[in-house]
């Protein structure tokens, strides 16, 4: 049920009134009278023998009729046309990207921006609308087209400020569609600038008012924070940027695990970037902390975290007789060492390689670790080889997403010959012929990631093509990625987990506090609430596993904190009828005057007219 | 009750009689004159002569002129038994002054004009029976007897004046006349005792006597009302409203009761207790004939 008019409920405390004066109904009053004998004809008279009665003038009886009859009038609510003011419709925006956090205005933009429309929902006429969008990296409507001021203030205070930017173009998008046919509607944002352009040209056919708020831009911020581990030392890399308009001094500080470790001065130009590299930091280091030690109007870019990869470069062993183009594939990989060896000098004790790649090529016994075989010949525990096949193949994609095939195009690739391999249960076919050949297999076994290729790169165009070192660098990636990582989203602030198996409850940190919690069933992806360090913890049977994320609010479209006036194309005359045909209901005036009947009637009651 | 009457207030009252429309025969001669033709001094008709008559009677002056023998008539003068019913209950002690006052003053009245004439008195208290009786009297060296019975009722029974009147006839089946002096509130009703009054040749005199406060009740607000006979409780919110009809309910018995008497013969007087009791014999009684 919903209510037009919920001050109306307070009508209730009538009731108690109304009881009160039955309350202080005097009680009966004794007296001894010669004889009741006529008074009990008057009472039968009145009460019992006549159920039917010629109607008498009494105030009471019109009273109580007029009452029933008002009831009656105000449960049908009705109405009185009014010719009047046509309403407008406000659209309210509020920009909730994180640069209204600054507080070159108190408290913050934000709160001075929601006591702007605090101002303007006090203002709407009795006809007005109102509808509130919170505009961020997606936009939302808190409430749509209420002329409920109770309501509008309940979903303007809802509104919470964000971490990311706010985005221009859909919300143009949305009202566009909310407002599609309506008349004398204004648009009013209230934002600090730094939108994101839209894609589109948008031309509203109404007016918009934007809502400057801000006074300052000056901010010094970390554009960006990076580590990362070279030799035995870790190397860590910041920017700072001086959004200000005039020049700054900032000390820096470094802090390693907590422990501050270096503290450098900056001085920056108004717009000027500048670089700033630490080395020599010990390589056991886990979170590196950097801080601008200077108070701004913008703190979210003061600092910022950056987690220290643990894990060493991974060591890939190429197995073969020789082969360029895999060589030069593996060879650009990020954070690998490629050793290569020939199949006469591979023995079984070459182990502690985390990528072993076999061209042309079985050992009788394979080392623990992943492994990629190419063009594989001979028995071996692993594939079933039925023989060879000749002629021209083109492959296909068993799945259009596979994550091994992810950015590769494999129109042109031509294959002269392949092995026919059986794919074994632990296998998915990845690639294969149009006769359903199998041309890629990969998959799990016993906790060890195998991919095979089924054919001799040499009998392939497929090394001269653009899709063959993202296909290695795919291979690479799922053979080497963690099998129990945390793994953090692009959008920072969510994380995924490598696997879920086994693990019992998940449990996040910041700052020492726990911020959540998780036990299986677990989702897909885990939200963090807002930029920090996290310690995520799983808690398996016997261990427990610790690592670090780091949410950065780094954007320098955010961090550039000065006003920038939005340039918006509009019509500045509302269309639509300057008057309208409105109703006006009367029951409350009804409800008052029922109200008013029952204090006399019982007034009269009392006096016994 | 003497000191209800003065002496020149009794001169007054030895003027008055009882007028009764038929005189009804007594036992012992008196001052009323009998509508039988009898042997008095006050001379009324003739008739002829018809053997056997007595010869005392025969007016010669008559015979001597007509040569025919004619009978002189005379008035019968007799006394009347005269029985005054009291109502005894509760109710008559109400009122401001009580209607107890005025029924005994009134009732003390009758008694000294009904035996200055020389008529025989009865008085009878009621309540569901009759529950004080004086017996017969005549005289007025009676009246004092009369009136220290009046002094000693009672007021405090439930009243059933049918029952009380039909009570009356197991006492006497003489002719006469009855006074009745009630506030006849009642919810057994008077109706049939008044006809076995009539039944019993009696000539009735119907008084009733109400308080003030029963004609314009200053009763207001919620009340519970007490029967101060039966005990009986009537709850009730008294407004103007109330009152009027309250007061339209007595004038519909009133008239009932007017319309009975009159169908019945029965003269019939509403006396108030706060009435003036001067103006109540002069002003009331005698307009409407009760005395003369």
């Amino acid at each position: 049920m919903q209510l037009l008019n919920p001050i109306a409920l307070l009508l209730a405390l009538t009731i108690p009134l109304i009881i009160l004066f039955y309350i202080l109904k005097p009680r009966y009053q004794e007296k001894t009278i010669s004889s009741t004998f006529l008074w009990e004809k008057v009472i039968k008279d009145l009460e019992v023998s006549r159920p039917w009665q010629k109607l008498q003038r009494n105030i009471l009886l019109f009273l109580q009729i007029m009452a029933a009859f008002l009831l009656a009038l105000a449960l049908s609510r009705p109405f009185v046309p009014l010719e009047g003011k046509a309403g407008s419709h406000i659209i309210a925006v509020i920009d909730c990207s994180s640069s209204m956090m600054a507080t070159d205005v108190r408290p913050n933009r934000f709160e001075i921006a929601k006591g702007q429309i605090e101002d303007l929902i006090d203002k709407l006429g009795p006809y007005d609308l109102m509808t509130i969008v919170a505009m961020g990296e997606e936009s939302r409507v808190m409430i749509s087209a209420s002329d409920s001021k109770i309501k509008l203030r309940q979903a303007l205070q809802k509104i919470e400020i964000t971490a990311g930017s706010a985005s221009w173009g859909p919300v143009l998008e949305m009202i566009e569609s909310l407002v599609r046919d309506e008349q004398r509607c204004k648009l009013v944002v209230f934002t600090d600038g730094g939108l994101k352009k839209p894609k589109n040209d948008h031309k509203l056919d109404f007016p918009v008012d934007i809502n400057m708020v801000g006074e300052h831009g000056d901010n010094i911020g970390i554009i960006t924070l990076a580590s990362r581990k070279h030799g035995d030392h870790v190397v860590v890399l910041t920017r700072l940027c001086n959004y200000g308009s005039e020049p700054l001094k900032a000390d820096l500080e470094l802090r390693v695990d907590k422990n501050l470790q270096d503290v450098k001065e900056v001085e920056l130009k108004p717009g000027i970037t500048r670089s700033v590299v630490w080395e020599g930091i010990d390589s056991s280091a886990n979170v590196v902390q950097v801080k601008i030690n200077r108070p701004d109007y913008y703190m979210l870019d003061n600092e910022a975290y950056t987690v220290v990869k643990q894990t060493d470069k991974n060591r890939v062993l190429l197995v073969t007789t020789g082969n360029i183009f895999l060589e030069k594939s593996l060879g650009l990989l990020p954070d690998v060492e490629l050793y290569r060896t020939t199949p006469e000098n591979f023995h079984k004790e070459m182990t502690g390689y985390q990528f072993y790649v076999f061209d042309r090529y079985i050992p009788a016994e394979t080392p623990r670790g992943g492994i990629l075989f190419i063009d594989p010949s001979g028995d071996n525990v692993f594939i079933k080889i039925k023989g060879e096949k000749k002629g021209i193949y083109q492959p296909q994609k068993t799945e259009r997403d596979h994550p091994l095939l992810k950015y590769v195009e494999t129109g042109d690739w031509r294959i002269a010959s392949c092995k026919e391999i059986k794919c074994p249960a632990w296998c998915r076919t990845v690639l294969e012929s149009k006769h359903k050949v199998p041309l890629m297999v990969a998959g799990e076994l016993n906790g060890q990631r195998i991919a095979v290729i089924s054919f001799d790169l040499h009998n392939s165009n497929i090394p001269l093509k653009t899709g063959f070192p993202i296909l290695i660098n795919n291979l690479a990636q799922w053979i080497l990625s963690p099998e129990d990582g945390v793994v953090m989203d692009v959008s920072e602030n969510s994380f995924r987990l490598g696997h879920t198996a086994g693990i019992e409850a998940v449990y996040i940190e910041k700052e020492g506090k726990q911020v959540s919690q998780y036990h299986p069933p677990f989702p897909a992806s885990f939200t963090l609430p807002e930029p920090g360090l996290y310690q995520v913890t799983r808690v398996m049977s016997n261990t427990k596993k610790t690592n670090y994320l780091a949410w950065n609010s780094l954007n320098p479209q955010e961090s550039n904190i000065a006003p920038v006036e939005v340039a918006f194309k509009a019509d500045e005359n509302p269309k639509g009828p300057k008057t309208r045909t409105s109703s006006q209901e009367i029951w409350p005036l009804l409800v008052w005057a029922i109200l008013l009947i029952l204090v006399v009637e019982w007034e009269v009651y009392r006096r016994g007219y | 009750m003497k000191e209800y009457f003065n002496q020149e207030f009794l001169g007054h009252l030895e003027r008055l009689v009882l007028r009764i429309k038929k005189l009804k025969s007594g036992t012992k001669s008196g001052d009323r004159r009998s509508l039988r033709k009898g042997h008095s001094v006050e001379f009324t008709d003739f008739r002829n002569y018809t053997p056997g008559d007595d010869v005392r009677y025969t007016d010669w002056n008559s015979y001597a002129r007509s040569q025919k023998l004619f009978i002189k008539l005379f008035v019968e003068e007799q006394n009347v038994l005269i029985t005054i019913f009291l109502d005894m209950s509760k109710s008559m002690s109400f009122g401001e002054p009580p209607k107890e006052k005025l029924a005994r003053q009134l009732a003390g009245a009758f008694a000294y004009i009904i035996l200055s004439g020389y008529d025989q008195l009865c008085l009878a208290g009621c309540i569901d029976h009759i529950n004080q009786y004086l017996s017969p009297v005549r005289g007025k060296a009676a009246v004092k007897e009369a009136w220290d019975f009046l002094d000693r009722l009672d007021f405090t029974g439930t009243t059933d004046l049918n029952k009380a009147l039909q009570d009356f006839g197991r006492y006497f089946h003489r002719p006469g006349l009855s006074i009745v002096v009630s506030d006849l509130l009642s919810s057994r009703g008077f109706k049939e005792g008044l006809k076995y009054l009539q039944y019993l040749k009696q000539e009735v005199v119907l008084v009733q006597i109400l308080a003030p406060d029963e004609i314009n009740p200053s009763l207001f607000g919620d009340m519970r009302l007490i029967d101060s006979e039966t005990g009986h409780v009537q709850e009730i919110t008294i407004s103007s409203n109330i009152v009027r009809e309250y007061q339209k309910r007595l004038r519909h018995f009133t008239d009932d009761t007017r319309a009975f008497c009159y169908r019945r013969g029965i003269p019939f007087i509403q006396l108030t207790s706060n009435e003036h009791f001067d103006d109540i014999i002069l002003h009331k009684m005698l307009p409407q004939g009760i005395l003369e």
